[in-house]
């Protein structure tokens, strides 16, 4: 009778199986799945992707069975390499088939990519692309500098590159490159991103008011002094940048290609396709890639001792680029005696369009007439380009 | 690849980040100067009201 129950109620019975260690995590990752949730429904964290990647969490951590005597669930199985075992796999997990034909090619990173082409604004970054871009190198400080650290920590050079970019803050960049670097720790770090790149939002505006004056905060900046840029001068723009960048580094084309066709879709004004990588592409993949995440956190995955330390360096990379962003902020203050909102400058983290619309949120908090968010956008778009740019950069020498 | 080696290794990659992103500035202003109409050329300082007016 027991035995039968256990074989209806595998989920439950399935604990009695693990050790406590195991069953504490997979507990606590049901907690963390439902937090989500819970968070997002709330609009505390971004509902976008870290809603539907909590469901799946829980769920894929409260469905576990035995399959040919083995622990695991009905999901998805992202260890599988050898082709004949990848082929069994797609037809007895549920999601094998969006994880083979989509994350483990980086589709979804591009796809991603197209979606955020279309919703990019160029007008600042061509308006002021000096400005921008120097805004933006300095808001990399942690894509650079947790590299080191990461090696420090113990390591490989490829895997901490794969975890510094966490501080370009752009999540397809960051899938991208654990993908090429560190296919191993691609679902911690891919996780760990971005549920930080949703934490952003809540963060940055308490490191904001910590390092910039309230007087700074509310700088009214004068949106007649930016130049008009024209649809032509943006698909100009849109078309060369992006074959340049793929002349330069040809192995991150494929990302380069999809953001560069975004923006042109959008910039020479073709509706059908505008709402289509928009609506369906953008939506489609940003609700996959969360759900896909989230059921990729089996207890079997994260068991990785190296994932706290994970962690640690994607808060640290975020953090310097915060403050390198800050910094490039207030550089710009004084080099434009004062008529320069410094809080620009964290716009330069990338994270599209979120550090924008942070940066524009502390300035109204302060001054209601302080419309700083064209402003912002240029650093912010420059800092998607400079993201790509480092990942080519590192997967170019590291690969 | 030791720590201090990693350093070096990060500031060549910075290094090389900021000479490619100022290769994009350039290719903008380039661009800039490619696409506007002649009157907006002849336009000194790009953010003067006879630019504005041109491009409206």
């Amino acid at each position: 009778m027991i035995d039968q129950l256990a074989r209806i109620f595998e989920g439950i019975s399935s604990f009695g199986q693990m050790d406590l260690q195991t069953v504490a995590i997979r507990l606590a990752l049901i907690f963390v799945g439902l937090l989500l949730v819970y968070l997002s429904a709330k609009e505390i964290l971004d509902p976008l992707v870290l809603m539907p990647m909590g469901l799946a969490m829980a769920l894929v951590n409260g469905a576990v069975l035995t399959i040919d005597g083995k622990l695991t669930n009905l999901f998805v199985d992202p260890l599988l390499s050898r082709p004949d075992d990848v082929l069994n796999g797609m037809q007895i997990f549920f999601l094998q088939p969006l994880f083979t034909l989509t994350f483990s090619n980086s589709l979804i990173a591009c796809l991603v990519f197209m979606g955020i082409g279309v919703i990019t604004d160029l007008d600042f970054l061509i308006a002021r692309p000096l400005q921008s871009f120097l805004i933006a190198v300095a808001a990399e400080l942690g894509s650079i500098l947790t590299f080191p650290v990461a090696v420090a920590l113990g390591f490989t050079p490829k895997e901490a590159a794969a975890i510094a970019i966490v501080g370009g803050a752009d999540g397809p960049m960051v899938l991208f490159t654990s993908l090429e670097l560190a296919r191993h720790l691609f679902v911690p770090i891919s996780v760990v991103a971005y549920v930080y790149l949703s934490i952003t939002y809540a963060v940055y505006p308490y490191m904001i008011k910590l390092l910039v004056p309230k007087k700074m905060r509310g700088i009214v900046m004068d949106l007649r002094a930016v130049p008009r840029v024209s649809s032509r001068q943006k698909l100009a723009f849109a078309v060369l940048a992006g074959t340049v960048l793929s002349i330069l580094f040809p192995v991150a084309a494929p990302l380069f290609a999809s953001f560069f066709v975004g923006v042109m879709v959008k910039e020479a004004d073709i509706p059908r396709y505008r709402k289509f990588l928009d609506e369906v592409v953008l939506t489609g993949s940003s609700f996959f890639l969360g759900f896909v995440l989230g059921a990729l956190l089996s207890v079997s995955v994260v068991t990785d001792p190296r994932i706290v330390l994970i962690m640690f360096l994607g808060m640290l990379a975020l953090l310097l680029s915060g403050i390198g962003g800050i910094i490039a902020g207030m550089v710009a203050y004084w080099l434009s005696k004062g008529k320069t909102n410094p809080l620009i400058g964290i716009a330069g983290v990338s994270c599209m369009p979120t550090t924008a619309k942070v940066a524009q949120k502390c300035a109204f908090q302060v001054n209601k007439r302080a419309v700083i968010l064209p402003f912002a956008m240029g650093p912010s778009v420059a800092g998607v380009i400079t993201t790509a740019i480092i990942a080519a950069i590192y997967v170019g020498l590291l690969r | 690849m030791d720590a201090f080696n990693a350093l070096v290794f990060v500031a060549a990659v910075y290094a090389l980040t900021l000479v490619v992103a100022l290769f994009v500035v350039v290719v903008v202003i380039a661009l800039r100067r490619i696409t506007a109409d002649r009157p907006k050329a002849a336009a000194a300082e790009p953010s003067s009201p006879r630019r504005e007016e041109a491009s409206a």
